[in-house]
């Protein structure tokens, strides 16, 4: 039987199925549950597990609180599981800088000078650690740089105005390459924390009190800040080499003399095993296992990392998986149920209609392809239209949130994820159907042409 | 001659219960053949049994000269589709379908036919010798009782098959339509068709060229 006449003979029947309609919208709601909920939970699922490789994502903050970090016990540490790195904080760790003046090669830039002098504007700095590589988006990275220059977030926003979270008009990083930040540390003094072991008691904390010194850090690349960590979009970073050189000059011009140890602040510079480490784990997941494992050894280490994925998008990831699933699963049980119902009570129903058919010459084959064709019919009707309203809602989805706040630039949906998901809702359209039809078979093949004698 | 023989045919239900006791009988084409008795005498059997829709216990079918009765059933509804249409007592129409289109269903299967548009003008022709063309865009929701069973004869004449094997065709008819019906059963046979009619309608007898009576499962001719 040739396609056409099996299109022909489906496409009038598939209108007599009382259960059409139930059926139509549950495929709505079938291709709407796999496209629409799945998309999120994969670009929020894609952003989160993209991060967990990142190296920030990955460290872990070791402090002297209750042992110095001596080579024997970092040792100890490097010997852990999963532990690919243990680096001193040679830099710093996150400072306050006030922006004093954007220049580029003609001067300053007058449009930036009118909106910090307005506005007040401030970056984090951050230096590298150890072997960190900060890749970039656009321009050159650190490793190509000389000292004092800064690499920026792909969508800036330096100001201190941020009242209004959710409407932020953040600029675009790339558009500063090249241009020039003058800043100056801010208040000119940082708390840290410090341990003198000197004498085998405990140490105290220090007000550490460097001069509030002016530096130039050159514009030369941008880093995509992912929405998934807790960072924010005014973090700089710099070498680990700059960052060395602006705690020293700070110190040294805030009267330390950083070649003797007569001061806790100097014996703490001079003393590595005083200072600040990072646990570089392989891998995300196996954070909370080394930080037992570091427990273990009586140190005190942070259990998560700083810049780590914020808790919120981990619950979102996991709420939004469990919603997933459920959204998968009941529809498709939901529909496999009609679909078989529907399809046995309409061979009962045409009975007589099928024994006819049968008795004027149609094969099984010719029957069950022409009540295939009619359920595909229906199926395919729902799926173009849970399709549709899927992508409208998508689209209205990354539109809000592509103008809204940073952190919502998370849910903004890819295309190519949604289309796959959407095909693989396609096929469910067509698979199911067939399946419930083959599950239906024995029936049809049990009705006789004699079935047609029957007055029904 | 074109011939729908049973030789010595018998039929047994569940081993006891025997509808078709050693039948030998012949349509011819050309011929009106009435097989009458009372229910559960075993004629609707009969034409089952003819009609290739059921298979015999013993005995044999030939389908002009060819015996059938051990072919596949993929092989018979072949034979079915080209050399036996069937008018029921249901009519069988599917509603979705309007009236042209019902006699298309035979057809769609059927590759002699290269497109539909040749179908279309093969049903329309059908339509028009059963006297229904003002009703051929109609759904069979539209039709009286008699309308239906006439386009169910023509769709059974879709194929344009040697023999018509009708069961009780006025079964669901009022006395007026009955005989319309069998006139135009008549006219086949007429026009060199074989045809084989089982009914309880004693109006049958002023149409038939010949009749046989079925009673508990023996064929006798009167």
């Amino acid at each position: 039987m040739k396609l056409t006449n099996i299109r022909f003979f489906a496409t009038a029947n598939s209108k007599g199925n009382s259960k059409n309609s139930i059926i139509k919208v549950l495929m709505i709601l079938l291709v709407t549950s796999v496209s629409l909920i799945p998309s999120f939970t994969l670009t929020v699922a894609s952003a989160v597990n993209e991060y967990k490789n990142d190296f920030r994502a990955r460290c872990l903050e070791l402090d002297p609180w209750l042992k110095e970090l001596t080579d024997d016990i970092l040792d100890s540490v490097r010997n852990i599981n999963h532990v690919q790195e243990v680096d001193m904080l040679k830099g710093m760790r996150s400072q306050l800088f006030s922006i004093n003046q954007v220049t580029d090669n003609n001067g300053i830039c007058e449009e930036w000078q009118k909106e910090i002098e307005e506005r007040n504007a401030a970056v984090q700095a951050l230096s590298l650690i150890g072997s960190e590589k900060m890749s970039v988006i656009a321009g050159k990275d650190l490793d190509e740089s000389p000292s004092f220059c800064c690499i920026i977030p792909s969508l800036f926003y330096p100001f201190e105005d941020t009242e209004n979270y959710n409407n932020l008009e953040y600029i675009d990083g790339e558009s500063l390459i090249g241009k020039t930040l003058t800043v100056t540390a801010n208040d000119g003094e940082y708390y840290e924390t410090l341990y003198n072991y000197f004498d085998g008691e405990q140490g105290g904390n220090e007000w550490i009190r460097p001069a509030a010194l002016e530096y130039k850090l050159k514009i030369v690349g941008v880093y995509y800040a992912s929405p998934t960590a807790n960072g924010y979009f005014d973090s700089i970073y710099v070498s680990e080499e700059t960052g060395r050189l602006i705690q020293e000059t700070e110190l040294e011009a805030g009267g330390y003399d950083l070649n003797s140890d007569e001061t806790l602040v100097e014996k703490w510079w001079n003393t590595p095993s005083l200072r600040t480490h990072y646990v570089i784990v392989d891998d995300y997941d196996n954070i909370p296992y080394v930080y037992n494992e570091i427990s273990k050894l009586g140190l005190v280490c942070a259990d998560n990392p700083e810049l780590g994925i914020k808790e919120s998008v981990l619950i979102i990831s996991k709420i939004l998986s469990v919603a997933s699933v459920i959204l998968l699963i009941a529809p498709s049980v939901l529909l496999v149920i009609v679909l078989i119902q529907s399809t046995v009570s309409n061979l009962k129903k045409r009975r007589g209609e099928i024994g006819l058919m049968k008795a004027v010459g149609y094969s099984d084959k010719n029957i069950f392809f022409c009540l295939c064709y009619e359920q595909l019919i229906v199926t395919l009707k729902g799926f173009f239209v849970g399709g549709i309203i899927s992508l409208i809602l998508i689209a209205i989805s990354n539109f809000y949130n592509n103008h809204s706040s940073y952190v919502n630039r998370l849910y903004i949906v890819d295309w190519s994820g949604f289309l796959t998901l959407l095909s693989i809702s396609l096929a469910v359209s067509v698979v199911i159907p067939v399946v419930c039809q083959l599950i239906a078979l024995k029936r049809l093949t049990k009705i006789e042409p004699k079935d047609a004698m029957n007055n029904m | 001659m074109k011939t729908i023989e049973l030789k010595n045919v018998s039929k047994l239900y569940n081993k006891d219960v025997c509808a078709l006791n050693n039948v030998s009988f012949t349509v011819n084409q050309g011929e009106f053949v009435a097989v009458m008795g009372q229910s559960g005498s075993g004629k609707s059997t009969l034409l089952q049994i003819a009609g290739l829709l059921d298979s015999c216990t013993s005995g044999e079918v030939l389908i002009n000269g060819e015996n059938v009765s051990e072919l596949d059933k993929n092989k018979l509804a072949d034979i079915r589709m080209k050399t036996l249409g069937f008018v029921f007592q249901s009519f069988h129409l599917n509603s979705h379908l309007k009236l042209y289109e019902n006699i298309m269903v035979p057809m769609l299967i059927n590759n002699e036919f290269k497109n539909r548009a040749e179908m279309k003008k093969r049903a329309e022709e059908l339509v028009e010798t059963v006297g229904l063309s003002h009703r051929i865009d109609h759904y069979p929701s539209e039709l009286s009782g008699g309308e239906q069973q006439r386009a169910a004869i023509a769709r059974a004449m879709a194929n344009d098959p040697d023999f018509i094997l009708a069961d009780e065709p006025t079964g669901n008819l009022d006395s007026k339509n009955e005989i319309m019906i069998f006139e135009e059963l008549k006219k086949l046979s007429d026009s060199g068709k074989g045809v084989l009619v089982v009914s309880h309608n004693e109006a049958v007898m002023d149409f038939a060229d010949r009749i046989c009576i079925m009673k508990d499962g023996v064929l006798s001719e009167k």
